[in-house]
Parts: structure tokens; sequence; C-alpha cells
């Protein structure tokens, strides 16, 4: 079957299967591979992205939901050489180490931020309780989040 | 992982729908947000042939609230969405509660009621990959002849109930709408559940869930909790749901989370009927607890379980007697 969706701003047509995920068109269709497959159950949240604004597991997705969607993925985030807010600030508070959950976890924070864009620690660690990270820790993770929601703007 | 190739088919209608289920029962299975069908089609415990996609079925998605009978929910409404319901929060609090302790965002942003109460059963063995299970029997409950967790039993399977929002449901008094080729029934909630780990639904052929009915919440309060191994993503080792009514008075105490079905506390329910004070909360939690049928060690032991019912039952209780 052939389907339309928007992936970071620009309109994809693919011949799908009915059971190809969303998560296997981002990295083996369209080679957006910055989005993760964790454990493909939706229990790790690697494969976090925006699917009309709203933080998805992709591996649970199917193709058969993906007309006329809107899809965000990490690599939609930064402009050009400009990383963004999210990104710069993992950085700046070393908020990974092997980097496997960030794009998830970048992900989570960024449809929290948009929905809520002043949350407390707890409304962040709320948040993120669907990713899982196994080698950084959750402490510098939240600062990271918290840091890019005190400096506010559009995100 | 993948999931295994199927025929997609996207019915207009429910009648539609519910014709294509009852010609192709054992060969279809119904799509709503999908994260419990999809993992275990990636698990190969449902292989089905055709997947009868329901989005696009108009009104079976949202919240009304009804002049005299209360509040209709369309099962494809999504748990954020009846997490953020401003008309779910005022009438039925807990129940908004329950929904936002179902799995993570990202789960609930997909996931809905109607899949919540419609949940497959599961147990340690059951939910784990086809490829896990090259090393070892099948369980009943994949086709085999054994039961994990339950060894010496000839027959049955354990797995447990964990909709989250299926005590609160239980608790308001909800029913629901079971829609048909030939016609359709309205049953309580608590009905649905058959008590089997295996067909643990009360579906006939071609039958769909259509419908959740709240009675109007006056004079009903309510309190949910649920206890999990960790406080997110996993499944309830134990959830409970209290409610008190008034008019007509009616006291109801609902355990999800272990055994194949939800279990009410008939005899605690009608010590606090009877109870006139908070001093009554212990002997309601603790024969609350003494009198429940835990099956399944499954999530931790059962008397740790039996223990975190007593414990949430007099916090519960307390809580409404304020």
């Amino acid at each position: 079957m052939d389907i339309e969706f928007t992936v970071n701003r620009k309109k994809e047509r693919l011949t799908v299967q009915p059971a190809d995920t969303l998560l296997h068109l981002l990295r083996e269709q369209l080679l957006l591979t910055g989005t993760k497959e964790g454990c493909g159950t939706g229990q790790c949240g690697a494969c976090t992205v925006l699917l009309d604004g709203r933080a998805v597991n992709a591996c649970l997705v199917l193709a058969a939901d993906l007309e006329g969607k809107e899809v965000w993925t990490i690599e939609g985030l930064a402009d050009g050489e400009n990383l963004h807010p999210l990104q710069q600030a993992f950085i700046d508070h070393y908020a990974l180490q092997c980097g496997f959950c960030t794009p998830g976890m970048i992900m989570e924070a960024l449809a929290l931020l948009r929905q809520n864009p002043k949350p407390t620690q707890e409304e962040i660690k709320e948040s993120i309780k669907g990713n899982i990270c196994r080698c950084t820790g959750y402490t510098r993770i939240v600062e990271a989040i918290q840091a890019v929601a005190e400096k506010g703007g559009s995100l | 992982m993948r999931v295994p190739a199927f025929e997609l088919v996207v019915p207009s209608s429910l009648s539609e729908a519910a014709q294509f289920l009852k010609t192709n029962q054992s060969r279809a299975r119904l799509l709503a947000g999908g994260t419990d069908l999809v993992v275990r089609m990636k698990q190969r415990t449902a292989l089905p042939e055709f997947v009868i996609n329901l989005k696009n079925i108009s009104g079976l998605t949202g919240t009304k609230r009804l002049p005299k009978e209360g509040m209709s929910i369309g099962p494809l409404t999504r748990l954020t969405d009846i997490a953020a319901s401003l008309d779910i929060n005022e009438d039925y609090p807990e129940l908004a509660k329950a929904a936002r302790s179902v799995g993570s965002s990202q789960l609930r942003n997909v996931g809905t009621i109607g899949g919540n109460l419609c949940l497959e059963t599961k147990c340690y063995y059951f939910d784990q990959s086809s490829s896990w299970w090259t090393a070892s029997d099948k369980c009943r409950k994949r086709g085999g002849e054994r039961c994990y967790i339950v060894p010496s039993s000839t027959r049955g399977c354990f797995a447990l109930c964990s909709g989250d929002t299926v005590p609160a449901l239980i608790a308001y008094g909800a029913n629901i709408r079971l829609t048909a080729p030939e016609g359709e029934r309205v049953i309580p909630l608590e009905d649905f559940y058959t008590g089997k780990g295996i067909g643990h639904l009360d579906l006939r052929a071609g039958e769909i869930l259509s419908e959740i009915c709240i009675p109007p919440p006056d004079g009903v309060r309510a309190a949910f909790f649920k206890y999990s191994p960790r406080n997110t993503i996993d499944f309830a080792m134990v959830s409970l749901a209290v409610s008190v009514r008034r008019e007509p008075a009616e006291v109801r105490i609902v355990v999800g989370g272990v055994a194949s079905a939800p279990e009410r506390c008939i005899d605690a329910e009608s010590l606090l009927a009877r109870s006139t004070g908070p001093e009554n909360a212990d002997e309601i939690a603790r024969t609350a607890a003494d009198k429940l049928r835990i099956i399944s060690w499954v999530r931790g032991p059962v008397s740790y379980k039996k223990q975190m019912v007593q414990i949430l039952v007099r916090d519960a209780v307390n809580r409404l007697q304020e």
C-alpha cells in the first residue's frame, strides 16, 4: 500500500507493508537512523518520536496508521550546524554517555516542554518515566531539561 | 523485531467491522491503539491473518456527558485524553488517575481505554518473545500442555488481568456496550471477565466493545491506587479501587492484577457498608486481604501481594472516611 505523511517538515510518499512499523520506515526506508530500536515492545522509549505532536513509541506504530500524519524525529531538531537547545543542553550538562537513549529522551522532553514550558522537576521525571537510560543516570538528564525550561524561548 | 505480515481491513462502520469479525473470527484481530496487539504480534502470541483497524469508524472516540445516564466514553479514546479530560477529572477523578497510571506517556498517547479493558491476560512466561520460547515446551496459553505458574495444575491458565482502568471503572459501576452484526447488549463491566486465563473476555462471535457508560457520579466517592514493581511501565502487582455510593447505597472494593479477572472483596464490602468510622479500616483491610483469591506469584510473592492489598485497602478506606 502507498502512504503519504510528513517527516521533519518533508512530505514522504512510501510504498509500505501494513506490518511495517514507523520505526522501520524511518530507519530503513528513510535512512533516519537517529531513532533507535531498543526493546521493540514499548518498554524502553529509545524509539520515541513525535506523532502529530505527541511522543509515541515508533516501534509500536503501524504504517497503517500513518496516512496524513506529521512525524518529528531527532534529525528534525538541529538547524544546520546549530544544535537545538535540548541537544546543546544534554551536551553541556553531560546528560549522555553511550547516547543510545538520548534521541528518545530528547523527543520526549520536547513533547513535554511544548505542552508545559515550565515543568517542575517532578513533572520532568514523570514525563521521562517511559525512557530507560542504562548508563548516565537520570539526574543529569533532568538537569539538562530543566536548564532548557529555565532559559525559555520557543522550541 | 518485525511484525508478521497480515492483511489490513479498514471498515468504515461498526456493523461492517462486526460482520467481518464474525465471518473471520479466529483469523482476525481488532486494532485500536495497538500497544498490546503489536507487541503480541511481534512475540507471535497473536498471528492474525487480518487486522481490522477501527480508527476510521466515527463515533468511537471521545467522552460525552449525558443528561441523565452519566458519561459515555468511546472505546477508542486514548488514555492520555481520558487522563486529561476535564469532565472525567471532575466527575470520575479516580478513573483519570487510573488512566494516568498506565504504562508510560508514550504508551498512553497511543493506547486506548477500550484496549485497556480488553488487554490480554499475561504472566512472566506468556509475555516473552518466540525465540525465548524455543528453549522450552509451550505453555497452555501458547498452545502447549504445561503451566509454568502453577506446574501442578492439569488444566487452565493463571495469567493475570492487568488493565488499570478496569477496577476504577467497576468501582464507578460502569457498563459496556457490545455490538455484534445481529444486535447489541449492554452488560456490567464486571461481567465482561470470565476469570479464565485463556478466553478472559465474555465475547460472542462478532462482538466489538463499542461504548463504556458510567452512571452519574452523584453521591459517589472513590479511591484508586496502583502498586507495581517499578513505579512506571510495569503492569500492576496490585491495583485497587474502592467506591462508596450514597443513593442507592452501595460499596465496592475491586482488586486488579492478582487474578485472571478483577476480584470484588464481598466480605470487606459489607463490613465497609456497615462501618461508621475510621476505626474499622484495619479490620476491613484485613478481611479484604484474607478472603481474596490471589492465584499467582507473578510480579511478586502471594504473601507480599496480600500485604499490599491490606495496606492499599486500609489507605483507601481511610481516605474515603476522612
